[in-house]
């Protein structure tokens, strides 16, 4: 920034500090407020601090110390010696150390033994032994001269008294380290001196010529009222310096893929259909003809229930008998089955769902006649390690397609149509498998700059659909959402999708 | 899905072309397989072939079809089996224990590294998938010339019998095997509770095989082995047939010859492996009806054989003879999928439904967006967590008492996530655990389900922490959010484990309990680490939706 332009944006503040410093060209943040007619020494220390921010000033730093005492209130005004001396003086000066002691002008005897030590070290009397042992105190010369007198640290104590602090040049130092070798009375804390030193930006500025003409700051409700900005100089903001961040309230990322989804689905005619977590073996396994050798059967694979682990088929009694039919032989679909013993008990363990083709296949069973569009997305659950890629529960989405021409080509079609609205560029179709769909696809898409995997599609084998007489193909496809958000939002975790960090979450975008 | 891992160099002597490395990458998914490892300048490759084409599951069946895929070989390839005066005879007594045995006799196997590693692969691939971990099926391969002539499979007492097994020490009875050889730790489980265990012996009483576990040491096979004596025991009689099928074709794909051992059962007798192609009818309106593919019979059958099959009309059907060694073709369906791959997934997508139907959201799921609207107009961040989590979380550190009817799994792999969850507020608890470090005030909020009673259930909850969260905050909210869908609601004192007594509220909607709210008990608070005060609520949706008295509690 220009010189000028940097003077046009001063405040006022800063402007006073300019105008303090012009001719002393360095100060102590008080004298500039004396100087600068500032009321009080926060305005200068703004001041200063946004000159500093645009060097115009510099400010150095020289920490020191300030010595002070606590507790003044309960403090002797007297040091012991002084009252040793005094008492001394009076007896002629000399005593015998326990007549001192039982004058009783000093009730410790630790201060004591603490005068008597002042008074050797000082010179104000001599100790020696007496008769029978017993120590005898007398004053010296220095002694009786002090009597009138007051000692450096005896100046000291008195000033300090007085006063909240003194700062560590105006202090004896001699005296300073006498009250350092008392208990508990001398104390120190740290200040800070600062030196405001004029640049020459700063300079510049004031060669420019600085106009005091007062401006408003901030536009108040008593600006506005009063009518004091009619004329006056409202201050030009840097437009570009920092603001605080705000997050708002906002939807959770799977919430908003999940509304997108929905979104796409609901445009494209499809009924929305929902259904619970604990299922049967026998709706979420059997009737989609899954082995009931299948690995996926596995409880390595799927959650069984522990306490209620079987649900009644009784409603369905029609539908098992056919079902065990399809296993074991085909039933009437043209299948050969797949030639074993089917097990109802096998059948009523109970489960988690493990995928949502569980609602679709009881809706058709209910709604079989076409044509038929309906979707769902929700939570399924498999039985697997947690890492950066696996959860035992994820969303997934499902679509299906029933009608009278119904057909692999519908399919496919109806896969580039749904990709196409959901934001993807591109997508490519390869052979899949799934025990109940045949033929069988996998998509892979185009995002974000990179092929990835992103779900499967069929038709459902007629193993699946004959038992509930369903007369033409159902077309169905599903995908994971988690590995699109993943994708989406660039994140490399999928816990970080459901043990959210709320940094993140208040970061992250909402498209 | 497994993963074959081959050299490139092999497959294309298998193929017996040259064909390039693009060619592979690109076509041979179309034909069904996943591209695990498969760089230009590395002549080692990994594909993932899917669970119902076993037959896939070598690199001698991966050239096989991608031959006759590419055009290169197309058609049914036939295996001769000549016959051979090999006996196996079959003990009554296997009946409880492993019922089915079935075998093959290969000759004039010419050992290279390639055929070595490609039968150690396709006996473990097919262990692990059709075989369901050696229950269903187990296979055993045997060096033909150091047994006799008539063998036996029988069963034996557990300390009845004892031989050197492959990869032991030492000779070990059977019960030892079990107890203490690699293996026999490994799949003692297919075998527990019988009394009796299987075992293949030859004229002269050598163990050949300890089913499903271990060979015998006597019969290893070698790089000077010549014949090969395949053994397959198990459960189900046409998985072993496909199983042996599958070996012994890919074997003779390297130019070994098969030839049949003849199995014993009583006064009946069989041929094994048996390899003659069976047939299935495919109607040809079946065909356009599922796929959309209208072309001439002719080039269905030319499409059939681009799948290794052969086809012949028949009346409005094609008849067709499927490979003995393919083992997912239950249905015409499955034929028709086949044609569908050999036309080309890429030719698909051409058009789209003809009916129109009137789509329909769930109106539940509808209101949830009109909760999570209000919540965010309210500044509440949305989480999302999972349903399924822990004890601890859920009843421990919340104080609540467990309900009686909790759905919990029988095999989690953590504790953390072992039971639904019946309430949405300690998972909101263990958001702000995660998040102790992060700047308050955090409010967060969840919409989701929850399971009672074993039906879902959904739940909007939130909550807040900060240095000044209390009771009145929290009330002036769910009264601020409740009125903003026109609900008139009562509060009645109440208490939960989970709140400070006295502070602590019930909401009510048209006099029925649909949740309550208050101010955190602190030593929820301490248990979830945290060290501020929090308020919170949580509420039914469908009650809260049925006393809007809008649309909505229709």
């Amino acid at each position: 920034m220009k010189p000028e332009e940097t003077a046009e944006k001063l405040s006022l503040l800063e402007k006073k500090v300019l105008i303090a410093l012009k001719d002393v060209g360095s100060a102590a943040p008080e004298e500039i407020m004396e100087r600068g007619g500032f009321d009080k020494l926060v305005e200068v220390m703004n001041g200063v601090s946004w000159a500093q921010m645009k060097n115009l000033v510099t400010v150095e730093e020289k920490s020191s110390r300030t010595y002070f005492l606590k507790n003044k209130d309960r403090l002797e005004r007297k040091f012991p010696e002084r009252k040793i001396l005094e008492l001394l003086y009076e007896k002629d000066g000399s005593m015998r150390l326990e007549e001192i002691e039982s004058s009783g002008i000093i009730s410790k005897k630790e201060d004591i033994s603490a005068g008597i030590g002042w008074l050797k070290r000082k010179g104000w009397a001599d100790i020696s032994k007496g008769e029978g042992g017993s120590k005898s105190v007398a004053l010296t010369d220095l002694g009786k001269e002090m009597i009138d007198k007051k000692g450096i640290d005896e100046q000291l104590f008195e000033e300090l008294l007085l006063s909240d602090g003194m700062h560590e040049e105006d202090a004896n130092s001699e005296a300073v380290k006498m009250l350092k070798g008392r208990k508990g009375l001398l104390f120190e804390r740290p200040v800070v001196s600062r030196t405001v030193t004029l640049t020459q930006d700063g300079r510049k500025i004031l060669d420019i010529g600085i106009d005091l003409t007062e401006e408003i700051a901030q536009i108040t409700p008593q600006v506005i009222q009063s009518g004091k900005w009619k004329g006056a100089k409202i201050r030009e903001y840097d437009v570009q310096t920092f603001a605080p961040a705000v997050y708002g309230g906002k939807r959770h990322p799977i919430t908003v893929l999940i509304n997108q989804m929905r979104e796409v689905f609901l445009r494209m005619g499809f009924t929305e259909i929902r259904g619970d977590f604990v299922e049967s073996a026998f709706w979420n396994m059997d009737v989609l003809f899954t082995a009931q050798d299948h690995p996926v059967r596995d409880l390595h694979d799927t959650f069984y229930l522990k306490k209620y682990d079987k649900i009644s088929l009784e409603k369905d009694e029609d539908l098992v008998e056919i079902i065990k039919a399809v296993h074991e032989d085909g039933w009437k679909t043209g299948s050969k089955g797949w030639g074993y013993e089917w097990s109802v008990e096998e059948a009523r363990k109970a489960l988690l769902r493990t995928h949502t083709t569980v609602n679709t296949i009881r809706y058709l069973s209910e709604n079989p006649n076409p044509p038929l569009k309906v979707f769902s997305i929700g939570r399924v659950f498999r039985n697997e390690d947690i890492d950066y890629s696996h959860l035992p529960e994820f969303t997934q989405v499902e679509g299906i397609v029933c009608e009278e021409g119904a057909d692999f080509d519908m399919l496919c079609a109806i896969l580039k149509e749904f990709y196409k609205r959901m934001g993807i560029d591109d997508i490519r179709i390869r052979p899949g498998y799934f025990p109940y769909t045949e033929p069988s696809l996998e998509v892979d898409v185009y995002y974000k700059g990179e092929w990835m995997e992103l779900g499967g599609a069929g038709i459902f084998r007629p193993e699946v659909t004959k038992p509930h007489g369903i007369e033409y193909p159902v077309l169905a496809w599903g995908l994971g959402l988690e590995r699109l958000a993943l994708r989406k939002w660039n994140l490399s975790d999928i816990r970080e999708l459901y043990m959210s960090d709320i940094d993140w979450l208040r970061k992250s975008t909402i498209l | 899905m497994p993963v074959i891992n081959f050299s490139f160099g092999d497959l294309k002597s298998l193929m017996g072309k040259e064909i390039d490395f693009e060619t592979l990458v690109d076509r041979l998914p179309m034909m069904g397989a996943d591209v695990h490892t498969a760089e230009k300048d590395n002549d080692e490759l990994a594909f993932e072939f899917f669970p119902d084409r076993p037959d896939l599951y070598s690199v001698e069946g991966i050239a096989r079809a991608f031959s006759a895929f590419l055009g290169m070989n197309p058609g049914l390839r036939r295996y001769e089996v000549s016959e051979s005066d090999v006996v196996l005879n079959v003990d009554p007594s296997v009946e409880q224990v492993r019922p089915f045995i079935w075998s093959a006799l290969v000759t004039d196997v010419e050992m290279n590294d390639f055929l070595i590693r490609s039968v150690m692969d396709i006996q473990e691939k097919l262990h692990l998938t059709v075989g369901r971990n050696r229950k269903k099926v187990a296979i055993g391969i045997h060096d033909f010339d150091t047994v006799n002539s008539p063998f036996l499979y029988t069963t034996s007492a557990p300390d009845e019998m004892s031989f050197f097994p492959l990869q032991g020490t030492r000779e070990m009875t059977l019960r030892e095997i079990l107890e203490v050889h690699d293996k026999g730790r490994a799949y003692a489980f297919v075998l527990e509770g019988k009394e009796r265990y299987p075992i293949i012996l030859d004229r002269d009483q050598n163990v050949l095989s300890f089913p499903p576990i271990i060979n015998g040491i006597v019969t290893t096979v070698t790089e000077e082995t010549k014949n090969i004596l395949v053994d397959c025991t198990g459960t189900d009689l046409s998985a072993l047939k496909v199983t042996v099928n599958i070996l012994v074709t890919a074997l003779a794909e390297r130019g070994a010859k098969i030839h049949s051992v003849k199995i014993v059962r009583g006064s009946e007798g069989a041929a094994a492996p048996d390899l003659e192609p069976w047939k299935i009818s495919v109607p040809l309106d079946m065909v356009e009806e599922l796929t959309g593919i209208r072309e001439p019979p002719e080039k269905l059958i030319e499409l059939l054989a681009r799948m290794g099959y052969s086809a012949a009309m028949d009346g409005s059907s094609l008849s067709v003879d499927v490979p003995a060694y393919r083992y997912d073709i239950l249905h015409p369906a499955d034929i028709i999928e086949d044609i569908a791959k050999a036309y080309g997934y890429e030719r698909f997508g051409s058009k789209l439904p003809k009916y129109s139907t009137l789509g329909a959201s769930d109106i539940e799921f509808d209101f949830w967006e009109v909760l999570r609207n209000a919540m965010i107009g309210l500044g509440y961040l949305e989480v999302s967590t999972l349903t399924l989590t822990g004890r601890e979380d859920q009843y421990g550190r919340t104080r609540r008492p467990e309900p009686e009817q909790i759905v919990e799994v029988m095999n989690p792999r953590s504790n953390d996530h072992s039971i639904l969850r019946t309430s949405l507020l300690p998972e909101l608890m263990a958001i702000l655990r995660k998040n102790k470090h992060r700047d308050l005030p955090q409010r967060i909020f969840e919409v989701g389900e929850v399971v009672e009673e074993l039906r879902n259930s959904g739940r909007l909850a939130g909550a807040s922490i900060h240095a000044k969260a209390s009771f009145t905050e929290m009330k002036s909210f769910v009264e601020g959010l409740l009125r903003s869908v026109g609900i008139r609601l009562k509060i009645a004192p109440a208490e939960d484990p989970s709140f400070i007594k006295g502070r602590c509220a019930n909401v009510l909607i048209d006099g029925e309990v649909s949740g309550l709210f208050g101010e955190v008990h602190p030593e929820v608070i301490s248990s979830f680490e945290l060290g501020y005060p929090i308020a919170a609520f949580e509420l039914r949706v469908s009650p809260v939706m049925k006393g809007t008295n809008d649309s909505w509690s229709r």
